[in-house]
């Protein structure tokens, strides 16, 4: 069955998304590579970065960040806990890019950290994060899953489309 | 997390300038390593405020894709690299000159297989209704639904965009020109009559909707004299105004044009241009006009973190 989802074939968006899932995969044992950390570290970074994004970015942006951290930090060893809000706030500066219509600017994500980190840090770090990544930036995130869920739900009704409008 | 940069381009040996476009320089070079002729597009620096922002995003966009997309018919990313804010990507090197699809961003490799560049505002299709810009295709190619300021698309944007090309291959030129958003309403209009909310139900809803004068519109054969039936019924299809009625790729492929006689010419017998390659075009700049306000606005609060 081919139902089509604005023009896109339902199985052929859901073949692709399963197979870009298991493309991106995430290392359960990435704590244990930085024995300087404790989780609750991550939770923390976490935290802050859904507040950062609370206001002017969208979702899809905070959940991309936290995938480029976690698959970032998988490939580092003995991280110390100084560099994680630099690392937190570079993955988030660019998920904006990749996401956001009207991303900001480096010294505004230099501003939230309250001096924490500076702009020629974030940038450098961009760099780094991008080679260590393979530039793959565009993994399934819990926004598009559920995008699509809403949408093969609403479908069996009418033929309509869903209009989403997400903060 | 040492860097390979050096080791990166140091790989490349630059042959000759390609071309020249707003956002990037291409050269085509010989990769050392494997002994192959490639296309190294260097991603321009130094724009005013653009360098201070680190990767340009319109590249970043264009690797990300061109990372997951791996089919014939689209220009192969095989390397990218750099330092700092400078980028650059490596593509398979093309005879020719390739988000947005046009005549500019189609390239003809040396076998005769076309392939599709230019990807800096594609977008990955998992969440097909999200408020996208409407900024997005050249205006040439834009489709009606765009230039009146939907902010939900799908897929049809580009299906109209094709359309575009194929009439532009039967008259050897653009065949709707417009100067202005306006003025492509109107070329659009005049050539296909005027949209109503008759052949076309929500047009008025649309944001930046306003009412045209009634123009008949051309039938598609008297524009397009040369074109046989079955390919008149494409073009009618693609240049449907109502977006959720407009023949979706899948659809064309099934027409009849797509079977009937002739085939296509193989790739190989395809006449090629001796000339070098205009890599890159000229592209429109995106309108940004909307600008936010920034994450160091009152509500935000800034926070060293302590762990």
């Amino acid at each position: 069955k081919s139902r089509e989802l604005a023009g896109a074939v339902v199985y052929v968006v859901w073949s692709n998304m399963l197979e870009k899932d298991k493309a991106y995969t995430r290392d359960v044992h990435m704590m244990e590579k930085h024995p300087h950390l404790q989780p609750k570290m991550r939770a923390i970074l976490l935290d802050w970065l859904m507040e950062v994004c609370v206001y002017k970015l969208h979702r899809e942006t905070y959940h991309l960040a936290q995938d480029y951290f976690d698959r970032f930090m998988a490939t580092q060893r003995n991280v110390f806990k100084s560099t994680l809000q630099l690392i937190g706030i570079t993955c988030l500066f660019i998920a904006a890019k990749v996401e956001e219509m009207y991303p900001p600017k480096v010294h505004q994500f230099a501003y939230v950290t309250d001096e924490a980190c500076t702009e020629d840090e974030i940038l450098s770090m961009e760099i780094i994060i991008m080679m260590e990544l393979k530039w793959s930036l565009s993994p399934q995130t819990p926004v598009s899953w559920l995008n699509v869920y809403m949408q093969v739900a609403y479908l069996k009704e009418t033929d309509e489309l869903l209009l989403p409008r997400y903060p | 997390m040492a860097l390979d940069v050096k080791s990166r381009s140091k790989r490349y040996e630059k042959l000759d300038f390609l071309g020249e476009g707003q956002f990037a320089t291409v050269y085509k070079a010989r990769d050392k390593t494997t002994d192959t002729i490639v296309a190294i597009k260097k991603i321009k620096v130094g724009h005013r405020t653009e360098a201070k922002d680190g990767i340009n995003r319109t590249a970043l966009r264009e690797i990300k894709l061109l990372q997951e997309l791996h089919h014939p018919n689209i220009i192969g990313l095989l390397d990218a690299f750099g330092h700092k804010s400078n980028i650059s990507l490596v593509f398979d090197f093309m005879e020719t000159d390739l988000e947005d699809l046009k005549p500019n961003n189609l390239l003809l490799d040396g076998n005769g297989i076309l392939k599709l560049a230019d990807f800096g505002l594609a977008k990955a299709f998992g969440s097909p209704n999200r408020v996208y810009t409407h900024q997005v295709v050249t205006r040439w190619y834009r489709s009606p639904e765009l230039l009146f300021g939907a902010r939900m698309y799908g897929v049809g944007v580009d299906m109209w965009a094709v359309g575009c090309i194929l009439a532009e291959l039967l008259l050897r030129l653009p065949f709707l020109a417009g100067d202005s958003d306006l003025d492509q309403l109107t070329k659009i209009f005049e050539a296909l009559g005027t949209a109503t909310e008759e052949s076309w139900p929500g047009v008025s809803s649309l944001p930046d909707y306003v009412s045209f004068k009634i123009f008949p519109g051309t039938p598609l054969e008297h524009i397009f004299s040369a074109a046989g039936d079955d390919l008149l019924e494409l073009l009618q299809g693609l240049f449907t105004f109502n977006p959720l009625m407009r023949t979706t790729a899948t659809q064309a492929l099934k027409m009849k044009y797509f079977s009937n006689r002739p085939g296509p010419t193989p790739g190989p017998q395809l006449p090629r241009p001796n000339c070098s390659v205009e890599a890159l075009r000229e592209k429109e700049p995106v309108g940004l006009k909307r600008k936010i306000e920034g994450l160091d606005s009152s509500l935000m609060m800034k926070k060293k973190l302590i762990f």
